[in-house]
């Protein structure tokens, strides 16, 4: 059975690349244009085996949804968050996410980081 | 005889000259001090009367005295004495006059006639040199204030405007009788001031040469801020006589710092603007490159894994680096405002004809949006830069669709009065608030610069396309009401015929 993967990015170009990308690696993907469609996702899907979250989004972002994911699912699907931001580190311990890589990151980058952190 | 040797010893030592005159006013005795202060000899002295044409005496003010104002003869005349007359004194062997101070008296005799007259001098040619001093430099002092152009003003201790000079009254508006006798703080101090300036009194913060930044108030109610430089004048017993105090009027000094002030803080408000829109212009930039590097990446490991590469990817990395490379001569065409190079290449063009094929290509791009556009029967020729002015017309287009809801109409429309055209484009959006309609053609600004503004871009647009317009001698505008929708427009002078 192939592996789920949740990908949360508002800028559609580079969540239908990756979604393009990680579907060669055999992965099964789900896709969100915010924290609010993801949330609206879950409730209809199983639990991915990992979530891939954005930070910066309108309707609701990736703090926003953070809060809301762990409030009702708990750490039940690991989360690493997308950052542009100089304290990616930082970012992750914030809203209590497992990693994090910071934008722009190259493809074999963002397949290492999904191993290590997949459910 | 002991008692006349005496006498005579004691006349010539005196310090003081004494001449004895009989009645007809002719020298009978005179000491060797009178004959030192007179220059003469006493041969040349005796037997001589007061008339004698070697006499020659000036009164205190150095005018001629006449023979009869000389004392032995004023004695002679009037029988009294004189006391303490100020005579100068003319000798043919000196340059200035000897100055003495003169007493004479009458003697008289058992018939109460006069039959002597004594008169002595005392020296005061260096009394009267040092008082001639004090006097000019005096006159100095007072025609140096006199022609400063800093105020000066004399204050005694009570308060009372004792002297002012003429850059004062001329600073204040005020005449010097206005000033002189009235008591500080009126008339020149604004009412609000006087409680500093007790203040500053009563806490005797008026020290010598401290400076005070006050503000002054002239006659005619305007005020202006000056300096003070008190200095205390006090007497022998240390007790404070009067304040004197130069005045500046530093009004220009102050407008220039304010001036200095605001440019300052322009350019930094220019710096804060030009930092934020490099952030908003590195932020821009790196969402389509690195979409464009991750299809990129995506082809690449497609080729390697031998899967084959669709149309659809390639058209996908166009539109990205379509999306760079608009940025790119966005940022290109404001440097170039900026510095005012943007040249214009001018030709006679039907501008009808141009905004409809403008129209079409937004049709092929969003073909869902109803465009409408009556285009005249005949063409509408203008002498423009074609390329600038379909940027300007693209410009506008795109941005009514950008900000206006998916099913509503764009109205593109052309009118021309006698000598211009307006071309507008009506959208049925949001509306912009008066507020921000001010700040839509200043560069670096979007309408809404919220996260949910998807529309991207750097807020340029419309600055670019104003600065295009008014190249070309135009104006551009908005027009807009809440819930209603907008219509933005550009009038450009006609050809001249």
């Amino acid at each position: 059975m192939n592996k789920t993967i949740l990908i949360i990015e508002d800028e559609e170009e580079i969540l239908y690349t990756l979604r393009d990308f990680l579907e060669i690696e055999g992965y099964q993907v789900l896709t969100a244009l915010n924290g609010f469609e993801a949330i609206q996702l879950l409730e209809k899907s199983v639990m991915p085996n990992l979530i891939l979250l954005d930070m910066k989004m309108p309707i609701m972002n990736g703090w926003e949804f953070a809060a809301a994911f762990l409030a009702k699912y708990d750490h039940q699907c690991p989360i690493v968050i997308t950052t542009a931001a100089g304290d990616a580190a930082q970012r992750a311990k914030d809203i209590n996410a497992n990693d994090w890589i910071s934008k722009p990151f190259d493809l074999d980058t963002l397949l290492e980081k999904i191993k290590q952190n997949e459910l | 005889m002991k008692l006349q040797k005496e006498f005579d010893h004691l006349f010539e030592n005196f310090t003081t000259g004494v001449v004895f005159h009989d009645a007809q006013s002719q020298v009978i005795f005179a000491n060797p001090e009178a004959l030192r202060l007179l220059g003469l000899t006493i041969d040349q002295m005796l037997g001589k009367n007061a008339t004698d044409p070697h006499w020659r005496f000036i009164r205190e003010d150095e005018s001629l005295m006449p023979l009869n104002e000389f004392p032995v003869n004023q004695v002679l005349a009037s029988g009294k004495p004189i006391k303490n007359l100020v005579i100068g004194i003319i000798r043919s062997d000196l340059t200035r006059p000897v100055w003495a101070m003169c007493n004479a008296h009458p003697e008289f005799d058992q018939a109460e006639n006069i039959y002597q007259v004594i008169v002595n001098f005392t020296d005061v040619t260096d009394r009267r040199n040092a008082t001639d001093q004090l006097k000019s430099s005096l006159q100095f002092t007072k025609d140096l204030i006199g022609s400063m152009k800093e105020g000066f003003i004399v204050i005694d201790s009570q308060w009372i405007i004792q002297d002012v000079n003429p850059a004062f009254c001329l600073m204040t508006g005020f005449s010097h009788e206005e000033l002189v006798g009235q008591k500080i703080p009126y008339p020149y101090w604004p009412a609000e001031e006087v409680d500093y300036l007790k203040g500053v009194c009563d806490a005797k913060v008026l020290k010598v040469r401290e400076s005070l930044e006050l503000i002054f108030m002239r006659k005619d109610g305007t005020r202006f801020p000056i300096i003070a430089s008190p200095s205390l004048v006090k007497n022998a017993k240390g007790e404070i006589v009067s304040y004197i105090s130069s005045i500046t009027d530093i009004s220009e000094r102050k407008e220039a710092e304010l001036k200095i002030k605001a440019a300052l803080e322009e350019s930094k408000s220019a710096a804060i603007i030009k930092s934020r829109f490099l952030d908003t212009a590195a932020h821009e930039l790196r969402t389509p490159v690195s979409a464009f590097s991750l299809l990129l990446q995506l082809t690449q490991k497609k080729l390697e894994q031998g899967i084959a590469v669709e149309m659809p990817i390639l058209i996908r990395m166009r539109k990205q680096v379509d999306r760079i490379s608009d940025l790119v001569v966005e940022l290109m065409d404001v440097s170039r405002l900026e510095r005012g190079v943007l040249n214009l290449k001018l030709k006679k063009t039907d501008i009808a004809s141009m905004i409809a094929s403008c129209l079409d290509d937004f049709r092929l791009r969003a073909p869902k949006r109803p465009m409408h556009f009556i285009q005249p029967e005949h063409p509408i020729e203008i002498t423009i830069d074609p390329l600038r002015i379909n940027q300007v017309i693209s410009n506008l287009i795109d941005n009514a669709l950008k900000y206006s809801f998916e099913d509503t109409p764009i109205k593109v429309s052309i009118t021309t009065t006698q000598t211009h055209l307006c071309v507008s484009v009506k959208d049925q959006g949001h509306g912009i608030t008066e507020e921000k309609q001010k700040d839509l053609f200043a560069p670096f600004s979007r309408g809404s610069d919220d996260l949910t503004d998807k529309s991207g871009g750097l807020g340029l647009g419309l600055f670019i396309s104003r600065e295009i317009i008014t190249l070309h001698g135009g104006t551009m505008g908005v027009r807009s009401t809440i819930g209603e929708g907008s219509t933005f427009y550009f009038e450009l002078p006609l050809d001249k015929k």
